[in-house]
C-alpha cells in the first residue's frame, strides 16, 4: 500500500502549502492599509448581526488570537458573511464549485484527450503539409487572447447565428416548470455549456496538441521504437502503442504545471459568459470589495489547485509503471 | 551454392552538415544457415550501419548507393515496404544492446515478445503465444513468472535474455546482433555469449555478430570480418583471423586485446581513429600502419586471396607474396 | 579576429560567435523568422504611438475626445479604425496599447527571469536546505493563479499601478524558470571546469557570476522570451476585468470598454482590433521562443541542419 503512504504524503505537504497560504492571506488582511474590521464586516449589518459575527470571528481579540479564530472558523467551514449576497460565503462556494468543476474538468478533459489524439497523428507524419499548417493553427489557438475569443464566442454563436443563450448557466423559465425533467435540465445546461467550454477547450486545445507533438517527436528518437520496427509491427501499432503511451508522460506532467495558469483562463471564461462559478464570483466580489467572499473564493481556488496537482501525480504513476511510490 | 544471407558490394552513405560520408564502401559477406560471422572493427566503423541497412531500417539522413542485400535469393534493397515489414523479425531478428533503451519502458516484458508473435503469425493464439513465450524465457534462463515484470525491473543481464528471447520468437533465419554484450559485466557477458551459441546449434541460425572487441567474436563465430573506416579489410575463417593475421590493423587489434586481456577490455589500436569526413588518399589504415610503404599514401590497395576463404585488403600481402 | 582582442577579453570572442551563429540560425528558422517579423511591426507600432496626438489633440487616446463625435462610430478617414464610445480615436488607443504591452511584457519578464536565474543558481550551487527551502517556495507559488493572485492584491491595495502590476506578475511568474535553471546548474557542477575554478581559488560568487551564469544565460533569455507571453496576457486579463492601471490605455482596457459598455454585438470595429493585437503579439513572441527553444535544443535539432 506505497501509493496510499504516497498520498498521505503528499496530504500532508499539500496541507502545510494550504496553511501558509492561508497564513499569508490572514495577515495581508490585516497588513493592509484601511481598518481590518471594516473587511470582515458589512459596512450595512445591523449591530446585532455585527456583534455575532465579530463574536464567531473573534475580530475584537488581539492579532494573534484572531488568527487562530481564523484557522479554527476555516475548518468548521466558516468563512464570513458575504456583504452583497447577505449569506455565509461556505454556502455560496458550495453552490458555485460543482458549476466550475463541470465546466473546466470538462473542457480540460476534452481538449487534452483531442489535442494528444491529434498531436499523435500529425507528429507521424512530421514535416508535410497538413502538419505545419495544424501546428501552426495550434500555434494561433494557444495565444489567441481568452476573453477576446470568448466575446467573439458570443457573437458568432449567440448573436450571428442566435444558436446558443448568451450568458448563465440554465434557463430559469425551463427550471420552474414543474414538470420539467432531470435529462431536460441536463440538456438545458449542455446547451449552455457549449460556447463557454468551446472557449476552453479551443485554448487548451492548442497547447497539448503542442506538447504531445513535439513529445512525440522526441520519442520516435528512442530505441525502443527502432526495436518496434524491427519487429516488423505495422507503423499504426507502433505509434499507438509504442510511442503514444510515452509520448503521453510529458503531457500530463505540463497539464499539472499548467494547472494554475488554466484556472486564469477558467475565472475569464466564466466571467464573460457569466457562468455562475466560483471564478467569476470572485471577480465579481473583488469588484465589489466583498472581502469574505473574495477571501474565500480565493482560498478554495487554491485548495482546488492542489488537489488536482495530486490526481494529476497519481495518474502519472498510473500511466507510468516506473514510477514507485 | 546459395548463401543464407549475401550482401554484395554495399555501400551506404549518410548525409551530414558538414557533407557526405561514407559509412560503409562496397562492403561483400556472406553468412550461411548454422554458421556465424563476426563483424569487428572500432567504433564509427560502420557495423551497425551495415546491420540496419539488413532490415531496411536505416536512418532518414542515410542513402544506399550501390551493392545488394540477397536473403533467401531475393534482394531486400529492391523489395517493397510491406514485404519487408512481414520479413523483419520473422526471417530477420535482431538482438538489441540491452543498456540502451530497447524495450518499451511502459510494456510487460512478456507481452513485448507476444506482440511480435501475434503480428506475425496471427493465426497462433493470444494462451500459445504466451505459452511459447515463457518456453523461450526457460531456454534463455529467466523464470517465467517475470514475463509481466517491466524492464526496469529486470538486471542488465536479464534484458539482455529477454531480448534474446524476443529475437527467436518467431523462429527467424538469421539474427543480427549488434554488441549483445557490450556493457554487462565478465561474467553475465560469458553466460549471453554461451546461451547464444547454444541457441544456434539448436535452431540452425545464421547469426552476424556485430562487436568492437575481437575476443567475443572469437568466442562465438566461425568466421570473421574486420571493418576499418567503412571498409571491410580482412576477412577469414575465425582460426585463420586468430593464427595468420594478415592486415595490420587486424593485428595491432589481436596485440591491443591480448596486452590487456586480464580485464577483456580491449585497448584501442594507437593512433587516432579514422575520420570518414577526411579520409587519407591511398590505403585508409596508412596513418596509423606500422608498416607503410610509400605507395600506401598513394594507391589504394586492392583484395587479395590468401586461401578460399581468407581474403586481405592490404598492399603489405601482396609485396610479401603471401 | 585579432589577437589582441582575444587576449584583453577572454570570453567575449566565444560568446560573440555563439551569439551571432545562434541569431543567424534564428532568422534562418521559419517560425523564427515570421515572429521576428510581426514583432517588428508592433515595435513600429509602439515607436509611432507618440505621433497622433501630436497630429491633434482629438487623437489623444485617453483624453482626446472628437467634438464632433460623443458616441462609438465606424472607421473613417478621419478616425481610421473608428471611435470608442466617448469619440475617441481607437486606432490611437490601439498604437498607445503596444506600448503599454511592450513595456509591460518585456519588464515583467526581465524581473521574473533575473529571479528565477538568481534563485536558480543559488539554489542548485548551494545545494543543501537553501535549496530545498528554494524550490519548496517555488513549488509553493507555482500553483497559485498569477491573475487571481493580482486580482486578491487589487481587492486589498485598491487601484494597482501598471508597475505594481508588473512588478507582481515578475514576483509570481519566477519558479517554472528557476526549476529549469536549478536543474541546468546541477549539471554544470558536475564538469570538471567548476571544480578548476574552485581549485584555482574562485569564491563561490564569482564562480556563480562567471562560471555558472553564461552558461545559463541562453536558455535564460529563452525563457524570458516565453515569459513576455504571460505577461502580457495577464496585464491584459487585469485590464479586461477592469483591474488595469486606469492611466493607461492597454489593449485589455480597450476590450473592457467594449464589453462594458454593450458594444460587444454591435462594434466589431471596435472589438476586433485589440483583441487580434493581444493575439498577435503573443503570439509573435511565442513563435519566437519556439524557434530559440528548437535552436538551443541540439535534441530537437533537425537532422541535416547543424
Ligand atoms: N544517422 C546518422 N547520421 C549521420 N551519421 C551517422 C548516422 N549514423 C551513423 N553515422 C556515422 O556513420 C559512421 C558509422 O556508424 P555506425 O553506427 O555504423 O558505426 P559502428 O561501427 O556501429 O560504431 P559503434 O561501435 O560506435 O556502434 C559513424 O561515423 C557515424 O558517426
Ligand atoms: S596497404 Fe599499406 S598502409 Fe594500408 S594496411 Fe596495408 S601496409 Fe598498412
Ligand atoms: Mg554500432
Amino acid at each position: 500500500m506505497s501509493l496510499k503512504r504516497y498520498i498521505i504524503r503528499r496530504l500532508a505537504e499539500m496541507a502545510i502549502i494550504f496553511w501558509i497560504i492561508q497564513t499569508v492571506l490572514f495577515f495581508l488582511f490585516h497588513l493592509a492599509p484601511g481598518d481590518p474590521l471594516s473587511r470582515m464586516v458589512d459596512p450595512g449589518m445591523t449591530h446585532e448581526e455585527e456583534m455575532i459575527l465579530t463574536e464567531q470571528l473573534g475580530l475584537r481579540e488581539p492579532v494573534g488570537t484572531q488568527y487562530l479564530y481564523f484557522l479554527g472558523n476555516f475548518f468548521r467551514g466558516r468563512f464570513g458573511i458575504s456583504f452583497h449576497y447577505g449569506r455565509p460565503v461556505a454556502r455560496i462556494i458550495a453552490q458555485r464549485l460543482p458549476n466550475t468543476i463541470l465546466l473546466f474538468t470538462t473542457a480540460v478533459i476534452l481538449s487534452a484527450l483531442a489535442g494528444t489524439w491529434l498531436g499523435k497523428l500529425i507528429s507521424w507524419r512530421k514535416e508535410n503539409r497538413t502538419d505545419k499548417i495544424i501546428t501552426v493553427g495550434a500555434l494561433v489557438c494557444h495565444t489567441l487572447f481568452l476573453p477576446w475569443i470568448a466575446m467573439l464566442m458570443l457573437w458568432f454563436g449567440a448573436f450571428k447565428l442566435g444558436w446558443f443563450p448568451v450568458t448563465g448557466m440554465i434557463s430559469p423559465e425551463l427550471w420552474i416548470l414543474p414538470q420539467a425533467t432531470a435529462p431536460e435540465k441536463a440538456l438545458d445546461i449542455a446547451w449552455h455549456m457549449i460556447l463557454p467550454m468551446a472557449t476552453l477547450f479551443l485554448i487548451h486545445f492548442g497547447s497539448y496538441l503542442l506538447i504531445m507533438r513535439s513529445s512525440m517527436l522526441e520519442t520516435l528518437t528512442e530505441d525502443y521504437i527502432f526495436t518496434a520496427r524491427a519487429k516488423g509491427l505495422p507503423e499504426n501499432v507502433i505509434r499507438d502503442r509504442h510511442a503514444a503511451p510515452n509520448a503521453r508522460l510529458p503531457v500530463v506532467t505540463s497539464v499539472g504545471l499548467s494547472l494554475a495558469f488554466s484556472i486564469n483562463g477558467g475565472a475569464l471564461t466564466e466571467t464573460v459568459f457569466s457562468w455562475p462559478g466560483i471564478g467569476r464570483e470572485l471577480v465579481f466580489a473583488v469588484s465589489n470589495n466583498d472581502y469574505p467572499l473574495a477571501l474565500g473564493c480565493f482560498l478554495l481556488i487554491a485548495a482546488v489547485v492542489l488537489a488536482a496537482n495530486l490526481v494529476v501525480d497519481v495518474l502519472y504513476g498510473y500511466l507510468d509503471p516506473r514510477i514507485r511510490y | 551454392m546459395q548463401s543464407l544471407l549475401e550482401v554484395k558490394d554495399l555501400t551506404v552513405s549518410y548525409t551530414t552538415p558538414a557533407g557526405k560520408i561514407l559509412a560503409v564502401d562496397r562492403v561483400s559477406f556472406q553468412l550461411e544457415a548454422g554458421r556465424s560471422l563476426g563483424l569487428v572493427g572500432e567504433s564509427g566503423s560502420g557495423k551497425s550501419t551495415i546491420g540496419t541497412a539488413i532490415l531496411g531500417l536505416l536512418a532518414d539522413n542515410a542513402r544506399v548507393e550501390t551493392g545488394a542485400i540477397v536473403f533467401e535469393g531475393h534482394n531486400l534493397l529492391e523489395a517493397d515496404q510491406e514485404t519487408l515489414r512481414r520479413l523483419r523479425w520473422k526471417k530477420i531478428s535482431m538482438i538489441f544492446q540491452a543498456a540502451m533503451n530497447a524495450l518499451n519502458p511502459i510494456m510487460p516484458v512478456g507481452d513485448q515478445i507476444v506482440e511480435a508473435i501475434r503480428v506475425h503469425e496471427p493465426e497462433v493464439p493470444l494462451t500459445a503465444a504466451r505459452q511459447r513465450v515463457a518456453d523461450l524465457f526457460r531456454q534463455v534462463g529467466i523464470p517465467a513468472r517475470r514475463l509481466r515484470d517491466y524492464p526496469h525491473q529486470y538486471s542488465g543481464g536479464m534484458r539482455q535474455r529477454a531480448i534474446i528471447a524476443m529475437a527467436l520468437a518467431c523462429n527467424p533465419r538469421v539474427i543480427i546482433a549488434d554488441e549483445p554484450t557490450t556493457a554487462l559485466d565478465v561474467i553475465v557477458q560469458d553466460r549471453i555469449l554461451k546461451t547464444i551459441i547454444r541457441l544456434q546449434d539448436r535452431f540452425d541460425i545464421g547469426i552476424l555478430l556485430i562487436s568492437h572487441d575481437i575476443s567475443v567474436t572469437a568466442e562465438v563465430c566461425h568466421q570473421i570480418g574486420v571493418m576499418y573506416a567503412g571498409q571491410l579489410v580482412e576477412i577469414g575463417t575465425k582460426e585463420e583471423i586468430l593464427t595468420t593475421p594478415a592486415h595490420p590493423y587486424t593485428r595491432a587489434l589481436l596485440e591491443a586485446h591480448i596486452t590487456l586481456s586480464n580485464d577483456r577490455q580491449p585497448a584501442p589500436v594507437p593512433g587516432p581513429a579514422a575520420d570518414l569526413h577526411r579520409l587519407p588518399e591511398g590505403c585508409r589504415f596508412h596513418g596509423r600502419c606500422r608498416r607503410p610503404d610509400a605507395n600506401c599514401r598513394r594507391q589504394t590497395p586492392s583484395w587479395h586471396s590468401l586461401s578460399a576463404t581468407h581474403k586481405v585488403l592490404c598492399r603489405e600481402a601482396e609485396s610479401n607474396g603471401n | 579576429m585579432k589577437n589582441t582582442e582575444i587576449a584583453m577579453t577572454r570570453n567575449r570572442p566565444y560568446w560573440r560567435q555563439a551569439l551571432d551563429e545562434n541569431w543567424r540560425r534564428l532568422r534562418r528558422n521559419p517560425t523564427g523568422r515570421s515572429g521576428l517579423i510581426l514583432l517588428l511591426i508592433f515595435a513600429l507600432m509602439a515607436a509611432s504611438s507618440f505621433i497622433p496626438p501630436l497630429i491633434s489633440p482629438i487623437y489623444n487616446p485617453m483624453h482626446g475626445v472628437d467634438p464632433h463625435i460623443s458616441h462609438t462610430t465606424g472607421p473613417s478617414l478621419r478616425h481610421w479604425l473608428g471611435t470608442d464610445f466617448i469619440g475617441r480615436d481607437i486606432f490611437s488607443q490601439l498604437l498607445a496599447g503596444a506600448r503599454v504591452a511592450f513595456m509591460v511584457g518585456i519588464t515583467a519578464a526581465f524581473m521574473s527571469v533575473v529571479l528565477g536565474v538568481a534563485i536558480g543558481i543559488l539554489a542548485g550551487y548551494a545545494g543543501g536546505w537553501a535549496d530545498t527551502v528554494l524550490m519548496r517556495l517555488a513549488d509553493m507559488i507555482m500553483v497559485m493563479p498569477t491573475l487571481l493572485v493580482v486580482l486578491m492584491a487589487a481587492a486589498l491595495f485598491g487601484q494597482l499601478s501598471i508597475w505594481t502590476i508588473v512588478a507582481m506578475i515578475a514576483l509570481f511568474r519566477w519558479p517554472g524558470v528557476s526549476r529549469v535553471i536549478r536543474a541546468r546548474i546541477l549539471s554544470l557542477k558536475q564538469r570538471p571546469f567548476i571544480e578548476a575554478a574552485r581549485i584555482a581559488g574562485a569564491s563561490h560568487l564569482r564562480i556563480m557570476t562567471r562560471h555558472l551564469l553564461p552558461n545559463v544565460l541562453p536558455l535564460a533569455l529563452l525563457y524570458m522570451t516565453f515569459r513576455v507571453t504571460s505577461a502580457i496576457i495577464i496585464e491584459a486579463a487585469l485590464a479586461f476585468l477592469g483591474f488595469g492601471d486606469p492611466t493607461t490605455v492597454s489593449w485589455g482596457m480597450m476590450l473592457q470598454w467594449v464589453w462594458k459598455t454593450g458594444h460587444m454585438f454591435q462594434a466589431p470595429y471596435w472589438l476586433l482590433p485589440p483583441g487580434i493585437c493581444i493575439s498577435l503579439l503573443t503570439l509573435s513572441f511565442y513563435m519566437l521562443a519556439r524557434a530559440m527553444d528548437e535552436i538551443l535544443d541540439p535534441r530537437l535539432r533537425r537532422r541535416g541542419e547543424s
